[in-house]
């Protein structure tokens, strides 16, 4: 069944790592609520007819800044427009400084039954180096606060590969992390784009990043602790404990369609993707005073939809399944690419059994690299299906 | 100003107050160093404090005023490119940091020597055993 995703595009401070689309103005706020449940409507067929949700999520930015009649209005909109699934998994992603007693309270008595906290560390410069709103102590403090108001399926958020003198932090993190009980962990790797403020202290010399090894070891370290402690790895960045898989992420990597809504998100029909512009006034502007959903649409090639097979199930523990990329995608992966899944496989990045493809945990390691090798330019390379 | 491994009686814990913290020491080991100045019997001493990285988040955030100042600042040490890295607050720009209202339990260590074995004579760097904040009765 297909899902639906909202991105709320503000913040209330910009974190120094992100170059993901938001103002840190909340002027436009109210009006952009009322784009998307205007937005709501405008598309409510692009999953076809009556199209029934199994997944909802609330990404950002911070949709932790929605008031509870904000997000009333979008689920009114959404339970008008949509037919939601029983036990449909509705995330909203959220700033532990957000959630206090009252707004854990208002979020407890809306639809939404699954949170993701974006922590990030418990160690304080760590926390300041990134530019967090929150503090080190409203880390923990704030999944115990949603546990007290009820939420059970959460979801954190750690980042690691922080520049350190040595491992000990990220360990520690870890562990508090661990402390806090929660079913799903997602951890990343600390990546400085173009355009964020680490990147442009890295153009200025004011910042460096830790070297690959460092970040290797640190990676290593939380493969070897989760697993210790109960929690399964089903994508490269996320881990959780047996079931608790996050069913929206899931989707997007088994090829689910999904309407995304709001500036900047993208959609996905089953066969192109598209994109909404990434200006919230422009997009208020259009959906409100136009009726019209500034997006373009990228028509995706065999080639495309091979490769973003490949891009996406590589970094699932469920692996690349040769067969359905040929057969239904028509990419033959083993005559493609022989010698470099030959050397994958003598290396020990790789295994195929049953002709799925999964990455070892030194492939982990190495998971953009092996990607792009796999990757196809040439679209003579598609067998027409 | 003298050393605090000079002035104390016996090899158990004891407590400091009035730390002022004059230096923190990014020396790639498995802790953090800091450079502090104590009142202690009256007099002035100097001491090295060995401690993990948490404590030293927990000794930046009693810094009241100075906390989150002295919190970028160590972010940014940790992100210098090379270690060993030393934050210093010895000057009228950057004075010593207080913490006001905390005492630190310490505890003696002794170098060893070349046969591994422990000299008596004790080191001028204490492991931090506690962090205490007096509380207002």
């Amino acid at each position: 069944m297909p899902g639906l995703y909202l991105h709320v595009p503000f913040c209330k401070q910009a974190c120094s790592y992100c170059d993901f689309h938001f103002s840190t103005s909340l002027a436009l706020k109210g009006r952009l609520v009322d784009a998307l449940v205007q937005e709501i409507s405008l598309r409510k067929n692009y999953l076809g007819p009556q199209a029934t949700l199994d997944t909802i999520y609330f990404g950002g930015g911070t949709p932790s800044l929605l008031t509870a009649s904000e997000l009333g209005l979008i689920f009114e909109a959404i339970h008008r427009h949509f037919a939601v699934a029983p036990g449909a998994e509705i995330t909203l992603e959220a700033n532990p400084d957000d959630l206090t007693a009252p707004q854990l309270a208002a979020l407890a008595a809306s639809p939404v039954n699954r949170l993701s906290i974006g922590l990030q560390s418990f160690y304080e410069p760590h926390l300041r180096l990134m530019n967090r709103a929150h503090t080190a102590q409203e880390s923990a403090t704030a999944v115990r606060r949603a546990q007290d108001a009820g939420f059970e399926n959460l979801s954190i958020d750690l980042i690691y590969g922080v520049p350190a003198p040595g491992h000990h932090i990220w360990e520690a993190d870890l562990a508090n992390a661990f402390a806090l009980g929660v079913p799903h962990i997602s951890a990343y790797a600390l990546t400085i784009e173009p355009g964020t403020l680490l990147g442009r202290r890295q153009g200025k010399g004011t910042f460096a990043a830790p070297p690959d090894e460092f970040v290797a070891v640190q990676f290593e370290r939380l493969l070897a602790q989760m697993r210790a402690h109960g929690y399964g790895q089903y994508e490269i960045s996320n881990f959780c404990r047996p079931g608790r898989e996050s069913r929206h992420n899931g989707s997007y990597w088994r090829g689910v369609p999904y309407l995304g809504l709001g500036p900047s998100a993208h959609s996905f029909d089953g066969t192109n993707r598209q994109f909404t512009v990434a200006n919230n006034p422009q997009y208020v502007a259009a959906v409100l005073e136009r009726g019209e959903v500034p997006a373009t649409v990228e028509v995706l090639t065999a080639r495309d939809r091979a490769n973003e097979y490949l891009l996406t199930t590589l970094r699932t523990a469920r692996g690349c399944d040769l067969a359905h990329l040929r057969t239904a995608l028509g990419l033959d992966l083993a005559a493609a690419h022989p010698a470099y899944l030959a050397a994958l496989t003598a290396q020990g990045w790789a295994t195929i059994q049953n002709e799925v493809l999964t990455l070892t945990d030194a492939g982990k390691l190495l998971a953009d690299q092996i990607t792009l090798e796999l990757f196809i330019a040439d679209e003579s390379q598609i067998v027409r299906l | 100003m003298r050393l605090l491994s000079d002035s104390i009686a016996d090899d158990a814990n004891f407590f400091v107050e009035e730390v002022h913290v004059v230096a923190i020491v990014f020396d790639n080991t498995d802790d953090v160093t800091v450079w502090a100045t104590t009142h202690f019997d009256g007099e002035l001493h100097f001491f090295h404090l060995a401690l993990p990285f948490q404590s030293l988040d927990t000794l930046l955030r009693l810094a009241t005023d100075r906390a989150a100042t002295l919190q970028e600042e160590v972010a940014d040490a940790l992100a210098a490119s090379e270690w060993p890295a030393l934050l210093e607050f010895n000057s009228d720009e950057a004075p010593p940091v207080p913490l006001p209202s905390v005492a630190l339990k310490l505890s003696v260590t002794y170098p060893a020597d070349e046969e591994g074995e422990d000299d008596p004579q004790p080191h001028n760097i204490f492991y931090l055993e506690g962090v205490y904040v007096r509380l207002d009765p």
